[in-house]
């Protein structure tokens, strides 16, 4: 029986890389589900619709199925699903312009600088050395927290910039914001990450300022 | 034309996005040759950068926050995918 059964899964991979197919759907959950659930966790910070999205993209996978031309890697071509779901759900959580007051008010300059321009909390000397943070799992849950910290179109905008690549342009429009609007945003979610990185990672190296 | 820290900053996080006019550009060269906070600012700006398309590039299960999909939703698309082939 077992022999039968690893014979049969041999057969199966061997046709499945001749033909360059998706694989059975059934073992999508396994074998990439939790990737795509990170990857939507990260980009959205909502575990309810992480876990929609995932679902929605199997699905559309499911369906899509037949046109999987084998070009890229399975998991490529179902992150490339799961990115335009992401983007089409942002689309839909911000089609009320937004009313968001901590955006309208100078609330940064208060925050980071003195009435005369100069900083309140000067930047403070990081170790610049990527491989130090970029493998750590402690260091994405400390950005994780920082970004859930934001306000929801800030991060939201900061995502899509840094982490997706997309053009201001192109950003506006998902998020429903003048382009004016989109630097302040950008600028604040900049500001205010970045301090809370220091806080809770890159700062205290040195005390002389 | 001299700027200070606080519009720095703001060109600084502009010039992220797209290219400053070029009086802009001077005036934020020359502030930053002259104030070492803003300078480490614009750096750890594009530090930040680098290490979002370094791990956006990467997929292993280290470069990520802790996360997994609960059993129930796992069982549940399993049975989705499942019934719909």
């Amino acid at each position: 029986m077992m022999a039968d059964w690893r014979d049969r899964d041999i057969r199966l991979d061997v046709e499945r890389r001749g033909s360059s197919q998706a694989s059975d759907p059934e073992t999508w959950v396994d074998q990439h589900g939790d990737y795509l659930y990170r990857y939507a966790l990260f980009r959205i910070r909502d575990p309810h619709v992480a876990e929609d999205l995932v679902q929605e993209t199997l699905l559309a996978a499911l369906e899509a199925r037949s046109k999987f031309a084998g070009h890229s890697s399975e998991r490529t071509w179902l992150v490339g699903i799961l990115k335009h779901k992401i983007i089409d759900y942002l689309r839909q959580r911000h089609r009320e312009p937004s009313f968001d007051t901590s955006d309208s008010a100078d609330v940064l300059t208060e925050e980071f600088f003195t009435r005369m321009g100069m900083w309140k909390l000067k930047p403070d000397e990081w170790i610049l050395d990527p491989e130090a943070a970029l493998n750590r799992k402690e260091f994405w849950d400390v950005f994780a927290r920082c970004l859930s910290q934001l306000p929801t179109r800030q991060a939201d905008a900061f995502v899509l910039r840094e982490i997706e690549g997309l053009d201001n342009k192109e950003i506006s429009k998902v998020l429903n914001v003048s382009a004016t609007n989109l630097w302040v945003m950008l600028h604040r979610a900049r500001m205010r990450l970045r301090r809370c990185l220091e806080i809770h990672w890159f700062g205290g190296k040195t005390k002389e300022n | 034309m001299f700027l200070s820290c606080k519009e720095a900053a703001r060109l600084i996080s502009q010039s992220l996005d797209q290219p400053l006019p070029t009086r802009w550009r001077v005036a934020l060269k020359f502030h930053l040759f002259i104030c070492r906070f803003c300078t480490r600012y614009q750096r750890q700006l594009l530090f930040m950068r680098d290490l979002l398309r370094r791990h956006a590039h990467q997929d292993d299960e280290e470069s990520s926050p802790s996360a997994s999909l609960p059993p129930e939703i796992r069982q549940r698309l399993k049975e989705a995918l499942r019934h719909r082939k």
